[in-house]
């Protein structure tokens, strides 16, 4: 019996439908072309909007004449930050720690802009070439301001990127405090370095966008909006808009890819359904590609200043790490800039047992757009750090890579074990990970075909990583990394009069599958097949939940549908009973029928069942509640540790710096899989990516924080020549926390998978002394190292 | 020879899967807004508009071609196919049901694009290797999948039998 | 990022395009539109209007005759290389035909857009120097022909004036073996180098060499001092690295963000010598 009170109870559930790789019951809509994207929305009388955006990273606005833009045919209404500011204070973003800088990013500046791309007018059109015209036609005085470009300039506090933030400091942490100092002192071997960690883009093929209508009539505003978190933006926007909560729905349409970059609220949300009210009509903002690469948020920008100390037989001793962010100019909401080192510190001693740790982060202002959240989020640098200084230490106290982290690793008999950097590890297959690895990579012949190749000339080299991730971030997990958010996520499941299943979540997708996967966790909770369930999503008119972020909806909807679920069951159970003649104890739920335990005879279909309760009174027991649904929330009762590595093998041309990756290899350990095909498609795409920013992307500014890649010409995404083939290993090990042993998972690609990228390189470059720490590993920068080591 | 006045509507007559359509528009529009604006074909993505993705790829006389760079009024005369004419009926087309089967779609914006592409390559050669779909894909970015899956999709033994009865001389 | 407005033409003939372009001062010809289109759509460019070139069936021809490839401007690099009859008189085209974009790109982009645009990063440029190729450039005044050496006057910028249309490039045939390299981020991608290199040899030497470089200066270059010092040499791994040496040397290369100019100079020498090696054990025709 389901406790109404215990959210964080794990329900009971066998499993039929989980485990196996059903075919997705959302492509042939997508497949062909009728699903429907924010753009492909319209709505009659819908307007269009086009953003001004600022020209300078950090400058005074002295002037704005609007004047022959407003005269441009097609031309509805022309706002500045001026206007908006009637109407709204913007976006404050703050973590509720002590000395956290709060900071207030205008729904459109007015002022002063704080970074390339913020917004500073808005336009709206009969079209949004029109708009695209009259922001051509806008004419803005400037007095530029110094800017803060780095790291580095934002530590002297020479100049200021936002007054609002004292010292550029939004946030210093000291998350473990352990004095290291006298076990470095005495270590046997000690490895540091510096790692620069390039801002890049979650880079979604679709873009930001939203549509607003605002009906006067009723008051009613509905923002259909590309985001992963509709009801935390629909009480934002109650909160910032001083619109009440209940007249404002949020739709989330198919979305085209998130990553983290959707799990916002952005400033431009704000402004569109302000424009609809104001103009009593529809109005549309689809940002294009140069908007999503200037003032979508960046993410990963972090320098790691890292030791590690050793024992001579590789035992790892103590860790001292210093991350700083480049946090650009405001605090995202609602992550804020503490995404980064903050977060990212938290994972700092991984999977090791590595006894003492002193690990510090600091959030800095810079003139750049706001860091965000970013698949992996914050562990991706610091992962990058901490297996970069393994694999030296490994090299130079010859020892093999997986070798020196078997010593290292913690191991079952060890859980639960409290980290050095304050996470309790209660799960996880850390040596089984780093044993498959091992022999998925052959080690002995990767050595000779190394060997092999440095007598011709070649560069060979292989990169591993190993990695253990928080996924299903509830209370417990968010209270764990140091960041207090309490989460709240319902499900609400139906019993159809006729015996099918409807599925209510709060759980949006932006291409994870949630109609399959949920469809197939509530068809094992009721005992009915996969085609009877439908999953709902995508609006705040039906459940309530923080978003899909995070590696979240696996766990959460799982137990949030468990609970509702069992719930109905509990009714089902009850009347079945009554009917049967037996006690609803004996009641199973299987195979579309419910029957008595043992005697699958003795029963009925569910749809008997479902008709009895809707509509035969007279099968009811006395004082018998024929509610069939019920909504339940899910709170995991700790953080759900997920855990796998991965290694890639490497040829490096020395002479042009090109890097090719011959072979990669990804071992996951999500416990029970839902849907195999689809973790694996979870795992390959972060892979993707993770290639993608090791050695192709990367945000660049110019020393006035001028962006200088604002194309898909200079921002480079992996293709489908630059990522290989990958060979994937599954170890399941379920959880006992989440119903169905259930992990989160998604996020382990571009947690762990830069890493191995970047080891590898270092691995083949290692016999020329090279250990690179500056990222991505472009061909330029391979090539300097290498030349600089020749001269 | 004609010249339009600027912002002048120009008529346009071309065959869009398989149906003839006539209508004025824009020279500075694009063919990817004019097939999802004007003539409400929103299958075809756009997401970038400067030619690199390839979400926006549609066939133009057969041909894979970027419908972001191209003028809507360039489709005159032309014969295109975009994703809503490759299912025929109910029943979807052999390489959509691939995708489907291979898990070769997340998000599903690259889809439009990765078929015509893919589409196009079959028609030429219904067994290609790997490393040549790779190859022909690659101005076909993919964000979610990896592209392995996209391969494996393309590469399809039913894929390619069907194809073989499609191949053009 | 939406076009801004233009005004829109289509002529019939080549004396037609003439004509617009020589009526309207800011009438620019549309190609493929592969390079035009999207700094259009960047805004970086508002032509009054676009002579569009598309039905221009005379630009499209390819024809050998008189030892020569004659190639009309308005030629898709998909035509080009589906017109494999000419791969192996000019292997050099079609080896340097497999780095240009991708699929759709070359579906649309034609060879003469991208002559005529002059980016230092495309492959065509390097082509047609090193196969000494000529430029033929329509006037309303009648024709002249430009030599590839003198054709390329900066970056995004050649001998073509305002009112003039490229029309044809014409290749004389060579019977060297042809080899080209290029490093480019990702496959498809703008180079980062490339290196285009002849040889005819004679007798186990070189009896002449071609070596041009791309994407090292504001326009392809050829290397004069390597192509003599390599005559009447073997073509070994030394040899091959010197003329590499020597070719780039005194390159004064531009830096962005991509690479260094140091980057483009020690590269730029390395395809040289890798390409002359390849180019070494190429059968000869």
């Amino acid at each position: 019996m389901v406790n109404n009170v215990d959210k964080h109870e794990v329900v009971a559930i066998t499993k039929a439908a989980i485990g196996q790789s059903i075919a997705r019951k959302e492509d042939a809509t997508i497949l062909t072309g009728r699903s429907q994207y924010i753009a492909d929305i319209r709505l009659p009388g819908m307007l269009h909007a086009a953003f001004l955006r600022a020209p300078f990273a950090h400058a005074r606005i002295l002037n704005i004449d609007l004047s022959a833009a407003k005269d441009l045919p097609g031309v509805e209404l022309i706002w500045t930050g001026a206007d908006a500011a009637r109407y709204t204070a913007g976006i404050t973003a703050s973590l509720q720690v002590d000395n956290y800088c709060a900071t207030t990013q205008p729904a459109m500046a007015s002022d002063e802009v704080r970074y390339v791309g913020e917004t500073i007018a808005v336009v709206v059109a009969t079209s949004r070439r029109v708009a695209e015209d009259a922001l051509e036609l806008i004419d803005i005085d400037y007095d530029e301001l110094p800017t803060v470009n780095s790291i580095a300039q934002a530590v002297t506090a020479e100049n200021l990127a936002n007054n609002e933030v004292a010292n550029n400091v939004i946030y210093r942490d000291v998350r473990s405090a352990d004095d290291v100092d006298p076990t470095f002192a005495s270590a046997e071997k000690v490895v540091s370095g510096v790692f620069y960690n390039n801002r890049v883009s979650a880079s979604p093929i679709e873009t930001r966008g939203c549509v607003a209508r605002h009906e006067w009539t009723n008051g009613l505003l509905t923002l259909w909006s590309a985001t992963q978190m509709p009801g935390y933006l629909r009480t934002i926007l109650a909160m910032c808009l001083q619109i009440p909560e209940h007249t404002i729905e949020v739709i989330t349409p198919q979305v085209g890819g998130g990553f983290g970059q959707k799990a916002h609220v952005h400033p431009e949300e704000l402004i569109v359904c302000l424009l609809a009210r104001e103009l009593g009509m529809p109005v549309s903002w689809i940002e294009d590609r140069q908007e999503n690469l200037l003032a979508g948020t960046h993410a990963k920008h972090q320098i790691n200043d890292m030791a590690l100390a050793f024992s001579a037989d590789g035992k790892m001793l103590a860790m001292k790490n210093h991350a700083s962010t480049d946090a650009g100019a405001y605090n995202c909401l609602p992550w804020t800039a503490s995404v980064e080192g903050k977060v990212g510190t938290s994972a700092m001693t991984g999977v090791y047992k590595i006894p003492l740790a002193h690990l510090e982060s600091v959030e800095l202002a810079t003139s750049k757009c706001p860091i965000g959240a970013y698949r992996g989020v914050g562990w991706t640098a610091g992962q990058i750090a901490r297996e970069s200084l393994i694999d030296q230490a490994a090299r130079e106290l010859n020892l093999s890579p997986f070798a020196i982290r078997r010593t290292n690793v913690i191991q079952t008999s060890d859980f639960p074990y409290a980290s050095a950097s304050k996470i309790v590890i209660r799960e996880g297959s850390f040596l089984e990970t780093i044993d498959r690895l091992e022999s998925m990579v052959d080690y002995p012949s990767f050595k000779a075909r190394q060997t092999e190749a440095r007598a011709q000339g070649r560069y060979l080299g292989l990169g591993i990583s190993v990695f253990n991730e928080i996924t299903g971030f509830g209370t417990r997990a968010f209270s764990q990394i140091g960041t207090p958010i309490t989460s709240h996520d319902t499900a609400t499941v139906r019993v159809d009069p006729t015996g099918t299943v409807t599925v209510t979540t709060s759980f949006v997708a932006a291409g994870q599958g949630h109609s399959t996967t949920f469809a197939q966790v509530a068809a094992d909770a009721l005992g009915v097949p996969v085609d009877k369930v439908v999953v709902r999503a995508g609006s705040t008119a039906n459940t309530y939940g923080l978003g899909t972020f995070a590696s979240r909806a696996a766990v959460i909807g799982t137990g949030s549908i468990a609970r509702a679920a069992e719930m109905v069951r509990v009714k089902i159970r009850q009347i079945a009973g009554h009917m049967l003649e037996v006690s609803p104890l004996d009641i199973v739920l299987e195979n579309d029928r419910v029957h008595v335990s043992g005697v699958p005879d003795r029963g009925m279909s569910m749809a008997e069942v479902a008709g009895a309760i809707y509509f035969a009174e007279s099968t009811h027991p006395e004082n018998f509640d024929p509610t069939l649904e019920a909504t339940a929330t899910y709170d995991p009762g700790d953080a759900i540790l997920a855990n796998g590595g991965h290694a890639a093998i490497v040829e490096v041309d020395a002479d042009t710096g090109i890097v090719k990756i011959e072979k990669f290899f990804a071992v996951e350990d999500c416990g029970q899989m839902i849907n195999p095909m689809i973790v694996e498609g979870q795992i390959r795409g972060g892979i993707a990516q993770a290639i993608g920013s090791s050695l192709l992307e990367e945000l660049i500014h110019d020393e006035n924080s001028q962006l200088m890649t604002t194309t898909f010409m200079d921002y480079l995404l992996p293709s489908a020549c630059d990522v290989p083939e990958i060979e994937i290993a599954h170890l399941c090990t379920p959880s006992a926390l989440v119903p169905g042993g259930i992990k989160g998972m998604g996020e382990s690609g571009m947690i762990s998978a830069p890493a191995a990228v970047i080891g590898a390189v270092n691995d083949a470059l290692a016999c020329r002394e090279i250990f690179l720490t500056e990222y991505p590993l472009s061909p330029q920068r391979i090539f300097a190292a290498l030349n600089s080591v020749n001269e | 020879m004609k010249k339009t006045a600027v912002d002048e509507l120009l008529l346009v007559n071309t065959t869009v899967n398989g149906r003839a359509y006539s209508f004025a528009i824009e020279p500075r529009i694009s063919l990817a807004d004019t097939l999802r604006y004007e003539l409400g074909l929103t299958g075809t993505k756009v997401g970038c508009e400067h030619g690199v993705c390839g979400a926006c790829t549609v066939l133009v006389d057969g041909e894979p071609m970027r419908s972001c760079l191209m003028l809507g009024v360039q489709a005159e005369g032309r014969t295109i196919q975009t994703v809503e004419g490759l299912a025929s009926g109910l029943k979807l087309h052999p390489l959509q049901e691939s995708f489907k089967r291979h898990h070769a779609l997340q998000c599903g914006f690259c889809s439009a694009g990765m078929l015509a592409t893919a589409l196009a390559l079959l028609r030429d050669n219904p067994t290609p290797t790997r490393t040549e779909v790779r190859e022909i894909i690659s101005g076909n970015l993919c964000r979610c999948t990896g592209y392995e899956t996209i391969v494996d999709a393309i590469c399809d033994t039913q894929v390619a039998e069907f194809m073989r009865g499609e191949q053009r001389g | 990022m939406k076009f801004p407005a233009f005004s829109y033409a289509v002529p019939a003939t080549v004396a037609e395009a003439l004509e617009l372009l020589a009526a309207d001062e800011d009438a620019r010809p549309l190609a493929g539109g592969q390079t035009l289109l999207p700094i259009l759509a960047l805004r970086m460019a508002s032509p009054g209007c676009l002579v569009d070139l598309s039905p221009l069936s005379e630009l499209k021809n390819i024809v050998f005759e008189d030892q020569t490839l004659k190639i009309g401007a308005m030629v898709t690099f998909a035509q080009l290389a589906r017109a494999t009859a000419h791969q192996a008189n000019f292997p050099l085209i079609y080896l340097a035909l497999k780095h240009v974009a991708h699929v759709a790109i070359r579906n649309r982009g034609t060879i003469g857009g991208s002559l005529a645009y002059a980016d230092a990063a495309a492959e065509m440029p390097v082509v047609v120097c090193a196969l000494n190729a000529i430029m033929v450039i329509a006037g309303v005044g009648g024709a002249r022909r430009v030599a590839a050496a003198d054709f390329f006057t900066g970056h995004f910028s050649t001998a073509i004036e305002r009112r003039e249309l490229l029309t044809q490039i014409e290749f004389p045939i060579s019977d060297h073996t042809w080899a080209f390299e290029e490093v480019s981020r990702r496959p498809g991608d703008f180079a980062l180098v490339m290196a285009a290199t002849g040889l005819r040899m004679r007798d186990g030497q070189c009896a002449e060499a071609r070596i041009a470089l791309g994407c090292v200066a504001d326009r392809p270059l050829r290397a004069p001092a390597a192509e003599a010092f390599l005559s009447g040499k073997q073509i070994t791994e030394e040899t091959a690295a010197e003329a590499g040496q020597i070719a780039t040397s005194d390159l004064k290369s531009h830096a962005d963000i991509h690479a260094s100019a140091e980057y483009r100079r020690k590269v730029g020498s390395t395809l040289i010598k890798r390409a002359l090696l390849r180019a070494a054990v190429e059968p000869r025709l």
